[in-house]
């Protein structure tokens, strides 16, 4: 009665009607706009299972907190401050009744909330064709997300209220508290403190269900213990005489057990998340210790029965040496994986078992080579070791798709599903030192027996030899071998006699519908973008087998900074994430829609043909060819930081799974071949971003600094982004070398020839030192230990037209000249034609130009002109300095001097010495830049409105890095670094740049004047071109304001900014000898200003 | 129905002794506890309710002791607080709906049927899905009232239930109390208003600075006071030295200056006649001469 009193109370309550009110509309349109019912867009995550109900619930759930503190607060305040009161509180009652039927007619009022959100969103599920309803979680999200919360914040905000007995504290109290958990707390002590659910993993997948379900019930449940407990100690406490004598002890006692009973569930949480830990750095410290071993495994035969959570394995290897040596041999296997026993060559061996190592003492080997080693061993995979070289702050940190957040499975044994990959070391390796990032080559055959009903997918030819059992015979040696066992559909296609094979969830049918309309076209479609793919990267796809299997949205696979494959590939296969895995990419009805909008724009009728197409080739060219990699803000995630990479793009399976380099230790040459082989697919024309490229980045880390000392000061996380760019610039150097064609070639039948087994390093040197001529091991110690980089200076780009024979051609001319130590290596390639050309990723004349690379070796010192030949008027020239100090590395020339001269005799392709050297600034100029010392930045005090601090927030992301990104959305107010090809600068082209202001903040350049008298004035204004949605905006007329300080006062001068950027003629001023002060104010009504250089010319 | 109080006390937090030794038996019937304002009577009303706790002695309902059987006195119990303004966001029927189902009435039929009664006796029937807070005064008083009798409690205790009442509210209230008081019921009326009690107690006690100064029938507490009310003459200018001497209980100016009615243990140097006392006369009376006799405690007058 109390309960319902309570609610009818509650709903009448204007606050609450407009909270409930609110949230509703809220929802209702976040879930027609983000399941995407309406409109073009969806939000990205909206596909995963159970998405409905956990993101109406994440939202809900955090919504309905703050309420119930306002609410609940309000409560026991009401009941001091009504005096009507009292008539109640002399009725028959119990404390106990009273209090758990205010709590219950709270709890009563949001469960109705709930359940209209939840039925909301079943209906949004029916109306939408691509979700799917899934009873479970709408049962199971209201249970394990809302009603922990509720009960916990309503608990604890009675008992708060009842401490302090101050609404307006508690209040205050208790959001706190929220804040703290939220942005402060967060993962610390693995989420303990997460009561809202927030950064608790929830996501259900179909195949798995929730992942980690036990600690997540421990964690939800202690927090609904706990709640109880609040409202317990509120019973004790009510401010009302109790009916019974016992109730006293009655109370303390079942709160003591609650206390207890929460106490006990928090503690095995974490209990649980620290024994995790602490294997991970047992096994961390061993892999410290690992060293080289003369042993390597040549075959694998596996017998693997799957049953429930369990697997048993019996292995036989064949185990050889490299060298003669005999210590004590070391296998790694998952720690989770209890060996039965161990036999060598038919005899028993005694084997010490440390966390994942297996030692067979040298005794125990016998002399008979190679050995045959048979174990048995069974258990499960004991997650918490995997991956023991990320970090813990990475491996802390949600999972998040968007707002789900989902699970860290990187491997499954489950009666209805498994998942192994390499990483799993569910068969195993040679522990040697850094034997994770070694992918060596060994033969396999395995015999696999699952539940009737269950798919087994691995590698090689598939033979099923009966109910549940499977047989599996790659054809050549391997160096990874993956089991998935689980329900699945298969959809198959065969294109140039590779056997292409989708394996996806019987629910997850859907993308087949996106595409019926070119169900005949696909083959084509993927034949050509396979065959533009092989052509591009040299090398012809491996493997007779193409798999895309479909994996939980739990399965994760972190990036590693020693090769650019993840676990979401493994030979012949992919791993694709649960109904595109929240990826926005992935979202096939939005994508089509998105393409729909794009077309109409364009005024392009297409076909429902057409669409499909181009659909198709934008899914398979974003997530597999080359992705785009566009992420909102910047990547803070990953340990290798890789422009255009995606973890399911398909390049490893043409190099790291083909392909290896066998080097002791750390796998640096593995890591250059792979970088320089990607890098062959890699379009230098990207679309222009502001920041700094990986290579960049490199660039400014490699000041002054060798390879070999970055590697000894440095943690691998960052160092590997190193070794790939040394790498490139390696290979690059030798290909200019040898030649483009002759280079490539070369290494192509090397690496052909040696595909599927283990290169040594040293067979790599003696091909590499027969073909160039020169020791290879030198170069290999010089490109370790150098320290001097080229820098490039670059003179006018004249373009000419020239008469080849009857045909009118352009002849362009660059001067430029390397001011750096060392000889550096540059890049060309050549746009021809007009705008248009470049429209479409995957188009031919983008190729065609790719094609026209043509690379340079230039002498430090040398001054050179390079000189181009087109059929069309020449429009942009994509130049890549690799690691010469040029930032950035990539850029454009699009500055032609055209010069019109009839009859120009003096053409020629390629490259000639020039006498004259090419200058920064003419002898009777005078350049500062922003990069020089006469260039300072007054900045203002802070800023302090809430939408600056805001702005600082976000850019605070990027505060370790002096090369900031341009946020067109929120400039920083203050002056930032900023680089790119559009800015000034003599070898690192960057600007200054911050929000339009009031005048405060300032550029001052100051220039030495040697020579009194009258100069002319230019300063160096951007292009500031606006991508994306700013494109379109009708672009109003931005004006700087410059006051230069001549010998004649002061003068402000109002520029209006070109949008073509460029030198601006800003006046002729007379300058004395001494220092002349240009400065430029941040006062102009346009959103940013852009601070770059400026220049004096003598008259 | 018998209430036993013996001996209770209760001294505050800030050390304000409300009650100091109270020794009160309590029968069937109307038992009015008169005293001024701060006498204690709120505060013996609220122990009597089970919302304090006594600093010491002890009280039994029915021989039994209070603190011990909560649950058995408060299912017998309707209480009408000194205050009783502020409502949750309930209708006036509602709001007695939930007080019956307090009150331990189960049944929804029952209960529905009583609260129609008990509002139309009351006379709020007509504005019962009103808001309770949207009531006037002395609706609010007539509703609080409502909650206290509703589910029949044997033991009414009404706290104040006069103040702020116009007179015909006044009069109405206290024939609902009469009413109810041919039960066998305890109905306890706690007041600083004489007339409340003289019109409807049949027993009374005096709260004074927490003791009780007098426990008995109205009749006996008006006797106290036999021979000592007089009514007298004065003229205009003579009334400032009579205001300063005597407690005058009322002043009616004729043409010659006022006819007063004084209470005084004897007259000195001025000629009045005797009258028959009142009630009211009597608390006048008590109050001015008997309590301000420290340690005066009117012998019980049986």
């Amino acid at each position: 009665m109390v309960a319902r009193y309570e609610s009818k109370t509650l709903l009448r309550s204007w606050f609450f009607r407009i909270f409930a009110a609110l949230a509703l509309i809220i929802i209702i349109f976040f879930d027609l706009f983000g399941f995407g019912v309406i409109g073009g867009s969806g939000l990205p995550g909206r596909l995963i299972p159970g998405a409905v109900p956990y993101l109406n619930l994440f939202f809900l759930n955090i919504a309905q907190a703050v309420i119930a503190i306002f609410l609940s607060a309000d409560f026991l305040g009401r009941d001091k401050k009504l005096d009507t009161t009292e008539a109640f509180y002399i009725r028959d009652i119990s404390n106990f009744a009273y209090v758990t039927g205010k709590t219950l007619g709270i709890l009563k009022v949001f469960v109705i909330l709930n359940l209209i959100v939840l039925l909301i969103g079943a209906v949004i599920t029916f109306i939408s064709s691509d979700l799917n309803f899934n009873l479970y979680t709408f049962i199971i999200y209201p249970l394990l997300v809302s009603l922990p919360t509720l009960v916990f914040v309503l608990g604890m905000s009675f008992f708060v209220m009842m401490m302090v007995r101050n609404q307006a504290i508690t209040f205050v109290l208790l959001l706190g508290y929220i804040a703290v958990t939220l942005f402060y707390l967060q993962y610390k002590l693995y989420g303990v403190w997460d009561f809202l659910n927030y950064f608790t993993p929830m996501a259900y997948s179909d195949f798995t269900g929730f992942s980690h379900f036990y600690t997540v019930l421990l964690l939800r449940g202690a927090y609904f213990i706990t709640g109880l407990f609040f409202v317990g100690l509120t019973i004790a406490l009510l401010p009302r005489l109790p009916q019974e004598k016992k109730f006293k002890m009655t109370t303390y006692f079942v709160n003591a057990v609650l206390l207890v009973v929460a106490v006990v569930m928090f503690g095995l949480y974490i209990v649980e998340k620290r024994s995790g830990e602490h294997s991970l750095n047992e096994v961390r410290k061993l892999n410290e210790d690992l060293k080289d071993s003369p042993y390597f495994i040549d075959s694998y035969d596996i017998d693997i029965v799957h049953d429930k959570d369990k697997i048993e394995s019996s292995v036989v290897l064949s185990v050889s040496k490299k060298y003669d040596e005999k210590p004590d041999l070391v296998l790694a296997l998952n720690p989770g994986l209890t060996v039965e026993n161990i036999t060598v060559n038919g005899q028993k061996a005694d084997f010490v078992r440390n966390m994942h190592l297996i030692t067979i003492p040298a005794n125990d080997l016998g002399n008979k080579f190679p050995l045959e080693i048979k174990m048995k061993y069974s258990g499960s995979i004991d997650n918490s070791v995997m991956y023991p070289d990320i970090s813990d702050e990475t491996r802390s940190r949600a999972n998040r798709a968007n707002m789900s957040v989902l699970g860290k499975n990187f491997a499954f044994v489950k009666p209805d599903y498994v998942l192994l990959t390499r990483e799993a070391n569910w068969y195993p390796f040679i522990a040697v030192d850094k034997y994770w990032t070694k992918y060596r080559f060994a033969s396999f055959r395995m015999k696999v027996k699952t539940k009737n009903g269950l798919t087994a997918i691995s590698q090689g030819e598939e033979k099923i030899t009966g109910s549940g059992a499977y047989e599996f015979v790659p054809v050549k040696k391997l160096n990874a071998f993956s089991l998935t066992i689980g329900e699945y559909i298969s959809k198959e296609l065969i294109i140039d006699s590779v056997k292409m094979t989708v394996y996806h969830h019987p629910k997850h049918s859907a993308y087949l519908t996106a595409f019926d309309s070119i169900q005949d076209t696909i083959p084509y479609l993927i034949k050509e973008m396979k065959n533009d793919y092989e052509r591009k990267l040299g090398i012809k796809y491996p493997f007779n087998k193409f798999m895309v299997v479909e994996v939980p949205v739990h399965f994760l696979a972190y990036m590693r900074s020693f090769t650019l494959a993840t676990e979401n590939l493994m030979p012949a296969m992919v791993f694709f994430p649960e109904n595109g895995g929240g990826n926005w990419r992935n979202d096939l009805n939005i994508q089509s829609k998105m393409i729909e909008g794009m077309s109409k724009r364009n005024d392009e009728e297409l076909s429902k043909q057409e669409m499909q197409v181009r659909l198709f080739n934008r899914f398979i060219g974003e997530n597999f060819i080359q992705p785009s990699s566009f992420f909102m803000g910047i990547r803070i995630d990953e340990s290798r930081k890789v422009d255009g990479w995606g973890p399911y793009q398909l390049f490893p399976l043409f190099y790291t799974y083909r392909d290896f380099i066998d080097q002791k230790g750390y796998p640096v040459l593995n890591i250059s071949m792979e970088s320089f082989i990607f890098s062959r697919q890699k379009s230098t024309a990207r679309g222009f971003s502001s920041g700094l490229s990986s290579t960049d980045k490199v660039i400014l880390s490699l000041k002054d600094k060798s390879l070999e000392e970055i590697i000894k000061e440095k943690q691998e996380e960052e160092y590997a982004n190193i070794i790939a760019a040394k790498g490139s610039q390696l290979f690059n150097t030798l290909r200019v070398g040898l030649g483009y064609k002759d280079f490539d070639g070369f290494i192509d039948s090397l690496l052909s020839a040696n595909a599927f087994r283990n290169y040594s390093i040293n067979d790599f040197t003696a091909d590499l030192s027969a073909k160039t001529g020169k020791d290879f091991s030198k170069t290999l110690d010089s490109w370790m230990n150098e320290k001097k980089s080229a820098a490039f200076i670059f003179g006018r780009a004249d373009v000419y037209k020239i008469m080849d024979g009857d045909r009118t051609r352009h002849f362009i001319r660059l001067p430029l000249r390397n001011a750096g130590e060392a000889d550096g290596i540059i890049e060309f390639m050549i746009v021809e034609g007009m705008r248009g050309n470049m429209r479409g990723r995957f188009r031919s004349t983008m190729t065609d130009a790719e094609e026209n690379k043509k690379s340079y070796l230039i002498k430090a010192g040398g001054n050179v002109e390079i000189g181009f030949i087109t059929d069309q008027e020449p429009r942009v020239i994509f130049v890549n300095t690799f690691l010469a100090r040029n930032i950035p590395s990539s850029s454009r020339i699009f500055d032609f001097n055209v010069v019109e001269k009839e009859g120009y005799k003096d053409y020629f392709e390629g490259m000639r010495p020039l006498s004259k050297e090419v200058l920064y600034a003419e002898p009777f100029e005078i350049i500062v830049d922003n990069e020089d010392k006469g260039c300072e930045v007054i900045n203002t005090s802070e800023s302090n409105s809430i939408k600056d601090w805001w702005a600082n927030r976000q850019n605070a992301l990027e505060a370790d890095m002096e090369y900031k990104s341009v946020h067109f959305w929120n400039p920083p107010v203050k002056w930032e670094l900023v680089a790119g090809s559009n800015f000034f600068g003599k070898f690192i082209k960057s600007a200054y740049f911050k929000k339009g202001g009031k005048g405060d903040a300032k550029i001052r350049w100051t220039a030495r004047i040697k020579e009194s008298g009258d100069y002319d004035c230019y300063v160096y204004v951007p292009s500031t071109f606006r991508r994306g949605r700013f494109r379109r905006e009708k672009k109003k007329e931005d004006k700087y304001l410059y006051i230069v300080h001549h010998d004649d006062g002061d003068e402000d001068i109002e520029l209006t900014i070109p949008e073509n950027g460029g030198w601006v003629y800003l006046g002729d001023f007379y300058f004395s000898e001494g220092n002349a002060v240009i400065e430029l104010s941040d006062k102009t009504d346009s959103n940013m200003v852009y601070g770059d250089a400026v220049k004096l010319v003598k008259r | 129905m018998e209430i036993r109080i013996e001996n209770l006390e209760k001294e505050y937090k800030n050390r304000f002794k409300a009650l100091k030794d109270v020794n009160l038996t309590i029968t069937d019937g109307m038992f009015g506890l008169l005293g001024p304002n701060g006498a204690g009577k709120s505060t013996l009303m609220r122990i009597l309710v089970t919302l304090l706790k006594p600093s010491a002695g002890k009280v039994y309902v029915n021989g039994k002791e209070l603190s011990e059987n909560r649950k058995e006195v408060r299912s017998m119990l309707g209480y009408l607080p000194q205050d009783f303004r502020f409502f949750v966001k309930l209708k006036t029927w509602e709001f007695l709906d939930y007080a019956a189902s307090m009150a331990g009435m189960t049944s929804k039929k029952e209960r529905l049927k009583a609260v129609d009664e008990m509002l139309e006796s009351v006379g709020l029937f007509d504005v019962r899905n009103r808001y309770a807070n949207k009531l006037s005064g002395g609706m609010k008083r007539r509703l609080g009232i409502a909650q206290a009798l509703i589910g029949d409690p044997r033991i009414i205790i009404v706290d104040e239930p006069t103040t702020g009442l116009d007179p015909e509210e006044r009069i109405r209230f206290r024939n609902i109390l009469s009413n109810l008081s041919q039960k066998e019921i305890i109905i306890i009326l706690s007041t600083h208003i004489v007339g409340d009690i003289s019109s409807t107690c049949n027993k009374m006690a005096l709260l004074n600075e927490g003791s009780v100064h007098f426990e008995g029938g109205p009749e006996d507490f008006v006797k106290l006071a036999d021979g000592h009310v007089f009514r007298t003459h004065v003229l205009i200018d003579e009334m400032k030295t009579i205001n300063e001497h005597y407690p005058v209980v009322s002043s009616v100016p004729d043409e010659m200056g006022y006819e007063v009615e004084l209470v005084a243990d004897k007259l000195d140097g001025i000629q009045g006649e005797v009258i028959t006392p009142n009630l009211e006369h009597a608390y006048v009376y008590f109050m001015e001469y008997l309590a301000k006799n420290e340690g005066a405690v009117i012998p019980h007058p049986l």
